[in-house]
């Protein structure tokens, strides 16, 4: 056995985790190796002295008087808490008021409104946006509807043409 | 009561029970601050802002591990924060005596053991605030709190194997450390 396996198990033998054979080899490799077992006792010393520390001081006294109001001033602001209490309770009720606003606006007939602009009234009522000329398109003859189209053009031209007195 | 129901009833804001759970748990949290910033007062001000935080999140406390688990978990991740902000271990004597073991002895050769003892405790706490965090932190919970090494891989986070290599490391680590320091004090351990 190498000293730096040596110096593995020995770590380990303070965790108790060594068998009855590693150990046994372990303390024939010590027998024949002053310098491994200088380092065992430096580490016997280290963590002895770690493991007496650990009976350390106790809390300052009152440790739960003093720790008290502070969780009061929490628990009055405590959002988690608050939306434990109320959000998870409000949720089937809001759901409830969804569904009802749903069924309302599906089923009620608010009515339609008393007059249509003339794009409603061209797509919604399929009312043609230009009567007046409905009569020359309803023309069967080429020649007619022409002069209609004439007529019609000599009329809007008459009536911008300034009045001779 | 057991701690189960004691935390079911502390999750229902009875601070009673949420009480007896911080008797049961403030002297480990304690010593656990206490190990890494070596300061009674910050280690008191560092456990009661665990118990703090540990209520406040206790409504989403699952109970997947033990609350002890969960809270050391709270209570590392606080003091990491602390040595993380400039507070490094301070290095206060250690006001320990060992009176129990020593009672019958000379006064005199009882006192020497324990300045003794004492000041190997200091070179060795001193030497563990040399090292890198998460060194220090695995000797502290391992050597000093006397965590077993599944419970040490649940509060880390880590796998047991991870545990073992971390901790063999760290050991090593401490112990050139101190060979260094006895080095240049020219002490020996």
């Amino acid at each position: 056995m190498n000293c730096h396996k040596a110096e593995r198990l020995l770590l380990k033998s303070f965790d108790g985790l060594l068998d009855k054979d590693q150990s046994e080899i372990l303390n024939q490799h010590f027998k024949s190796c002053p310098e491994c077992s200088h380092m065992r006792e430096q580490y016997r010393t280290m963590l002895g002295t770690l493991k007496m520390s650990s009976r350390g001081p106790d809390p300052m006294p009152y440790f739960w008087e003093r720790l008290q109001p502070k969780l009061r001033d929490k628990k009055m602001f405590n959002p988690w808490a608050l939306w434990k209490q109320w959000g998870l309770r409000a949720v089937p009720v809001a759901v409830f008021i969804a569904i009802i606003l749903a069924g309302a606006l599906t089923f009620v007939d608010l009515g339609q409104p008393d007059e249509l602009s003339s794009s409603e009234a061209f797509l919604l009522q399929d009312q043609n946006p230009l009567p007046d000329t409905s009569s020359i398109l309803d023309e069967e003859r080429v020649e007619d509807k022409n002069m209609m189209l004439i007529f019609a053009s000599l009329e809007d031209l008459q009536s911008m043409r300034r009045k001779i007195p | 009561m057991n701690e189960k129901e004691l935390v079911r009833r502390s999750k229902d804001g009875d601070e009673e029970a949420y009480g007896a759970l911080v008797n049961a748990y403030k002297a480990k949290v304690f010593n656990m601050a206490y190990s890494l910033t070596r300061n009674i007062e910050t280690a008191d001000d560092l456990a009661q802002e665990v118990f703090i935080k540990a209520y406040v999140a206790l409504p989403k406390f699952r109970e997947k591990s033990s609350f002890g688990t969960w809270l050391y978990r709270i209570a590392i991740n606080r003091i990491k924060d602390h040595l993380r902000k400039g507070n490094p271990a301070k290095h206060i004597p250690f006001e320990e005596t060992m009176s129990d073991h020593t009672a019958q002895e000379d006064e005199i050769v009882q006192r020497e053991r324990q300045m003794e003892q004492q000041q190997k405790s200091q070179l060795i706490h001193e030497s563990l605030g040399m090292l890198p965090e998460k060194y220090r932190l695995i000797i502290s919970l391992r050597d000093i709190q006397g965590f077993a090494y599944e419970e040490l891989a649940r509060i880390l986070n880590i796998s047991p194997g991870t545990v073992d290599s971390r901790l063999h490391r760290a050991r090593k680590m401490l112990r050139k450390k101190i060979e260094f320091l006895l080095e240049r004090e020219g002490g020996r351990l």
